[in-house]
């Protein structure tokens, strides 16, 4: 029995019980679950030694509590630090564990910061009274009702505790098979499974035993059991239970196939034989083609897999897709998503999904294990070629967050050559990018481009409705280039600009460039004497009285901010309508004060100002529709172009 | 009360020249023969001389009157103003020493003469003795040792106010209480944001309707209402002016024209010489203005984006092209008016207007981007002058650009120019891209107009594309055809007025009918079409007087669409016409 064992280890080795009890006692008291390997010296080696702890890639270690050795220590500490010792009955030994947890949070009382300690420790208790005090966990669990969950807190995720324990619980075969069909019927049935699966890994000679039961019983329940079973039993004696299995799939094709789709092949043999069953029988049911998607998707992360093995089950995945199920589809979906690596399987599949009515939502989620920056930005080139300014990078802000930090050097040497591409469309996508918040544009150089790319990102980056707010400074790079036509075209481009932002050009250009510099101080003192005669003439402009709306066209301008405010108002209204607030309670608005304070409460909650500012492009007052027309135009007209 | 109005009025003059415009219509009505005024002496030294007239004295004599005017700095008599050069005291002696004779009337220059200072201020207490002291000396005493006699009066604020309220307000401005009421609304609301006008438009239907019939008016009863017109046309101006924008004259002035060429024609006396001259006289006062307007505000909108203004925020997207589109409207009346006046083909001056149109459309790419159907107004306003003073290259370039923008404004927002003319759908369409339940975008005049001048223009590819670009829209084009006087009686029975009343009076609506344009497979058949439609033909009294541009000025200020016959003559064998 695990939990023998583990008390046998401690009483062997002593010191392994000492090294845990300082180690744990020093983690109450820094209230934190991490250790620095190093500090720990011989100490590590030894809790390493036993599997007693986690080394995480950092350097730093926790304490396993899953195990029972670190929990009969635990038991120890809780036992001298509550000073009393742990009750003999399950709620009072619950109730037990609560005490001690809360007083190890101390001070702070909602901050957990010791991860699955707790949980960990309320499974080894109900190992522990089983095994020490012979208390029938089982029999409680079946008088744990609703009404006892709602009194007694200790009781509150009872099932969960018991998912855990089970295992490890001297029970009979037939007390635990009824315990199983007593949670299949229960709202926590999903625990079966995992029960059953971790009786298979852990208990081998108790997960035999089972399986015959269960075999015998010929229970409505057994195949489905029998198929959680196999999974963790497997690796125990997996020719046995690979049998087993088939035997399972013999009579039982979608119990069978549950089964083969969970199990953990080692061999390449293993698995070519289970497609080889597969293959040759056929079965329509949507439930089979959902589990038979479930093998050949894990397939591909199988080390064992060989690379023809691969592209056949790439196809075969495929054709499951096919099935006309929305489940099968989002299950097969989600769990392509899910494989670590294999990049390119992954994109073939991807593709597949968006040809065959999946549509460019399925990718929207779909990049979080990708290592390799470019299959995601082929599909953001095509998107963008394809659908032109409608696409909006926000639709791949989470694509790109995680290959940001998954492989960022790479990220950003595709981003560039976007920045550089031929066709507007795919600079748009760039551009786009470089408005994303955890996107560094210092991590670009537009420097690296050719002069085309140059003078195209230019060309892109002066009509872009943000060109003020970060990509400003991105643009300044280029009067660096050793390009004349590049230093004059953002020359004019600068001065372009000055409609639309007026001052701000000139302020934002003082910000950027170095006046020390020979060159940068020409081009300044060249742009401020445009922008100098511009503000004259703007001046000028605003002393005639006959051209000015506020004197002449006041109806008009208030019939435009009148309406402007109301859609405002509305906009707000709706976003209010889905907020935070707005689903936790009612809205309170203040109509004098800085600050409210709720009637039953003594503080006073002052209000903050939330600013927001984004500069408006003016040319969008001089000439709306040409600036939008223009925007869209440069990307409609390119929309059957296919991507080299 | 009236006094005070009037006086304050009067006091308020503060540039010289705004009394020397007035003075005369006072003299006039005064029943004085006027020989000569500051206008006729301009750059001629005047000798203490303003004003020369002939009249009837309180004393029965016929007098020759030599009329001094002071105003603006000098309006009060001081010390300063009296004694400086070429100030009181030395134009009063030039006007006595230097004589004023008139060869072309014998009987004048043995007239007794009398020097009358004018100033509408009054004769300040520290300088009276001196000013007594003088005018004794130079005057009361002069003729006593054998020479000239003079006589001398002083007319001040107080003078002139009982003469104006009695000789010129006396009849059609300052008669009852509705009438002080609204003239007194009129002076102090003129350059205040948001005026719509009504009172003064109110006042002028009040003055027509009390002048009532031109026969019976008696001849200083015509007299009275013509000048009337003028004085408060050019008290709206000079208020205008002095709060340095003339915006809102420009906008209210034409009403008055209007009303009383509409008046007149409904007399029947547009022939009468008289008349006409006292219309042209009230019409100089707008073209004044406008000229005034012009020479102000073009050198700025000629400038890139010229005519949008800092002021504006993001209103502009809406303000500069209604702003662009106004400006345009009563830029090429003005040229079109002047051209009526002057030289006008080859000449230097022709050449510079077109040039200043030219670089203010290049400048404002607004004028190409009609929110409302009734943009259709500037736009054939430029487009004939383009054409008719040989500029059809930048009228194909114009024309181009128009239907471009509006095919942008479709691609981009998918907006087309409100039929219902209704800025505050547009405002509301602009804003939350929801249009207004009376948002009219199924029916174009404009551009059923534009395509009439694609056929004019002879530009065949556009033509086709534009035609691709309705279709597709599923858009019925059409162009508006009023009533002529036949058919107003066949359709309008209870109409008793012609359609150039209408035309003159308000904005035509209901008095003319909706013509749908097909647009032919083939170019040349719908050129064929165009220029053979002979859906309305009218023979303007205006026109008769040479007054044609008159026309422009009602289509622009009721904002009735211009005629197809007005561009439907165009075609290359009238394009000699300047009006038709």
């Amino acid at each position: 029995m695990e939990i023998t064992r583990a008390k046998a280890n401690l009483l062997d080795e002593s010191k392994i019980f000492d090294v845990l009890k300082t180690t744990i006692l020093e983690s109450i008291q820094n209230k934190n679950p991490l250790f620095n390997r190093v500090s720990f010296g011989e100490n590590y080696s030894l809790l390493d030694r036993n599997s007693l702890i986690i080394t995480h890639s950092s350097g730093s270690f926790e304490i396993r509590y899953e195990k029972f050795e670190p929990c009969f220590v635990l038991l120890n500490i809780s036992e001298e630090i509550l000073k009393e010792k742990l009750p003999a009955d399950i709620i009072g030994s619950l109730e037990f564990v609560d005490r001690f947890c809360a007083e190890i949070k101390k001070p702070k009382q909602n901050q957990k910061w010791y991860g699955h300690l707790e949980s960990n420790f309320k499974r080894f208790i109900l190992v522990y009274l089983n095994h020490e005090y012979s208390i029938d966990i089982t029999s409680f669990l079946h008088t744990v009702d609703d009404d006892m969950k709602e009194k007694i807190s200790a009781l509150q995720s009872f099932d969960r505790y018991y998912r855990d324990a089970c295992p490890f619980l001297s029970d009979p075969m037939d007390k635990i098979f009824e315990s199983l069909i007593y949670l299949n019927e229960q709202s926590s049935k999903e625990y079966v499974p995992e029960i059953l699966n971790a009786i298979g890994k852990y208990n081998f000679s108790k997960a035999q035993k089972l399986y015959e039961y269960i075999e015998k019983s010929q229970s409505q329940h057994s195949p489905i059991f029998l198929s959680f079973l196999l999974v963790g039993i497997f690796k125990n004696d997996e020719t046995t239970y690979l049998e087993k299995a088939m035997e399972l799939y013999s009579s039982y094709p979608i119990e069978g196939i549950r089964a083969f789709g969970w199990i953990n092949y080692s061999t390449a043999e293993q698995i070519i034989a289970v497609h080889n069953i597969l293959t040759k029988n056929v079965n329509e049911s949507h439930e089979y083609k959902f589990y038979e998607s479930i093998f050949y998707i894990r397939q591909i992360e199988n080390k064992a897999i060989t690379v023809e093995l691969k592209a056949i089950f790439v196809e075969k995945i495929k054709s499951l897709y096919a099935v006309e199920d929305d489940k099968v589809k989002r299950n097969i979906e989600w769990r392509v998503g899910g494989i670590k690596e294999h990049d390119a399987e992954k994109f073939n599949l991807l593709l597949t999904f968006i040809n065959s009515g999946g549509g460019i939502n399925v990718a929207k989620g779909f990049f979080s294990n990708f290592k390799d920056p470019k299959y995601l930005f082929s599909l953001i080139e095509n998107a963008y070629l394809t659908m032109g300014v409608r696409m909006q990078i926000e639709f791949f802000r989470e694509a790109l967050f995680s290959l940001s930090r998954n492989n960022p050097d790479a990220t950003y040497t595709e981003i560039k050559n976007l920045l550089s591409h031929k066709l507007a469309s795919g600079r748009l996508a760039a551009i786009q990018m470089l408005g994303l918040s955890f996107i560094k544009v210092h991590n670009i150089s537009l420097l690296e481009l050719d002069e085309m790319g140059q003078l195209n990102i230019i060309e892109s980056i002066e009509i872009q409705p943000n060109v003020m707010d970060g990509l400003f400074s991105l643009l300044i790079q280029l009067r660096k280039s050793t390009h004349q036509s590049v230093r004059e075209k953002l020359f004019e481009a600068l001065v372009e600009l000055i409609w639309a932002y007026d001052k701000y050009v000139l302020e934002s250009l003082e910000n950027e460039i170095d006046m020390a510099d020979a060159e940068d101080s020409e081009l300044y003192s060249r742009f401020k004497s445009v922008y100098d005669a511009f503000a004259i003439q703007k001046e000028n402009r605003k002393k005639i009285k006959e051209l000015n709306p506020i004197e002449n066209e006041l109806s008009f301008m208030e019939d435009y901010y009148k309406h402007e405010n109301e859609y405002q108002r509305k906009l707000m209204e709706e976003a209010g309508k889905k907020t935070f607030f707005s689903m936790i309670g009612k809205e309170i608005k203040v109509i004098r004060g800085r600050g409210y304070k709720s009637g039953y409460k003594d503080e006073i909650t002052m209000l903050t100002t939330i600013e927001h500012s984004q500069l408006m492009d003016r040319r969008y007052s001089i000439n709306p529709d040409y600036l939008e027309w223009t925007f869209n135009k440069m990307h409609a007209t390119l929309k059957n172009i296919k991507p080299e | 009360m009236k006094n005070i109005i009037v006086r304050e009025y009067l006091q308020s003059l503060t540039e010289k020249n705004e009394l020397d415009y007035l003075f005369p219509i006072l003299l006039e009505v005064m029943n004085f023969q006027i020989i000569s005024t500051p206008k006729l002496t301009i750059g001629l030294p005047q000798y203490g001389k303003d004003i020369v007239a002939t009249g009837t004295d309180k004393d029965g004599i016929k007098k020759r009157f030599y009329f001094e005017v002071k105003g603006g700095q000098d309006k009060d008599v001081t010390p300063s103003s009296f004694t400086k050069d070429d100030g009181i005291r030395m134009s009063l002696l030039e006007a006595k020493d230097k004589k004023f004779n008139d060869s072309s009337n014998p009987e004048f220059n043995n007239l007794p003469i009398k020097i009358i200072l004018v100033h509408n201020g009054i004769l300040n207490a520290s300088v009276k003795d001196t000013f007594d002291d003088f005018i004794e000396r130079e005057f009361t005493n002069s003729g006593k040792s054998g020479g000239t006699v003079y006589e001398f009066e002083r007319w001040g604020i107080f003078e002139l106010t009982a003469l104006f309220s009695d000789y010129l307000f006396s009849e059609y401005l300052l008669t009852d209480d509705e009438t002080v009421r609204l003239f007194k609304k009129v002076l102090v609301l003129i350059d205040t944001p948001k005026n719509n006008f009504s009172d003064y438009y109110q006042l002028i239907n009040l003055i027509f309707d009390k002048a009532g019939k031109y026969e019976s008016l008696s001849k200083r009863k015509r007299l009275l209402l013509f000048e009337t017109l003028n004085i408060i046309s050019y008290i709206i101006y000079s208020y205008c002016k002095e709060s340095d924008n003339l915006e809102n004259a420009k906008k209210c002035l034409p009403y008055s024209i209007l009303k009383f060429w509409e008046w007149i024609l409904e007399n029947k006396i547009e022939s009468d010489k008289k008349v006409l001259q006292h219309f042209q006289k009230h019409h100089n006062i707008y073209m004044k203005l406008l000229d005034e307007y012009f020479t102000k505000t073009i050198q700025v909108a000629a400038l890139e984006n010229g005519l949008w203004s800092p002021n504006g925020g993001r209103y502009e997207q809406v303000g500069y092209p209604i702003r662009t589109m106004e400006y345009l409207s009563y830029l090429v009346y003005f040229f079109e008016a002047l051209g009526f006046q002057g030289i006008y083909d080859e000449s230097l001056e022709s050449q510079i207007k077109i040039d200043y149109l030219i670089a203010i459309l290049n400048g404002n790419i607004q004028g190409t981007r009609p929110l409302l159907d009734n943009h259709s107004i500037p736009i054939c306003l430029v487009l004939n002058y383009l054409i008719k003073n040989n500029r059809e290259d930048d009228a194909k370039a114009f024309l181009g650009n128009l239907l471009g923008s509006i095919q942008v404004a479709y691609e981009a927002h998918k907006r087309l120019p409100d039929g219902a003319n209704n800025l505050e759908n547009v405002i509301q369409y602009v804003i939350k891209r929801e249009k207004s339940i009376s948002y009219v975008d199924s029916t174009s005049h404009l551009i059923g107009i534009l395509f009439e001048y694609l056929a004019l223009l002879g530009m065949k590819n556009e033509y086709y594309h534009y035609r691709d670009f309705v279709n597709n829209l599923k858009l019925d084009i059409a162009v508006f055809i009023p009533f002529d006087d036949e058919k107003l009686s066949t359709y309008l029975p209870n109409n008793t007025k012609s359609h150039e009343a209408h035309l003159f009076g308000h904005e035509i609506r209901k008095e003319g009918y909706q013509s749908h344009i097909i647009l032919n497979d083939d170019f040349a058949m719908f050129q064929n079409r165009v220029f053979s439609s002979d859906e309305f033909t009218y023979k303007y009294r205006t026109d008769n007087v040479n007054l044609g541009y008159l026309k422009y000025l009602a289509h622009i200020f009721y904002k009735t669409p211009l005629f197809p016959n007005t561009w439907r003559c165009l075609n290359n064998s009238n394009r000699i016409f300047i009006i038709k």
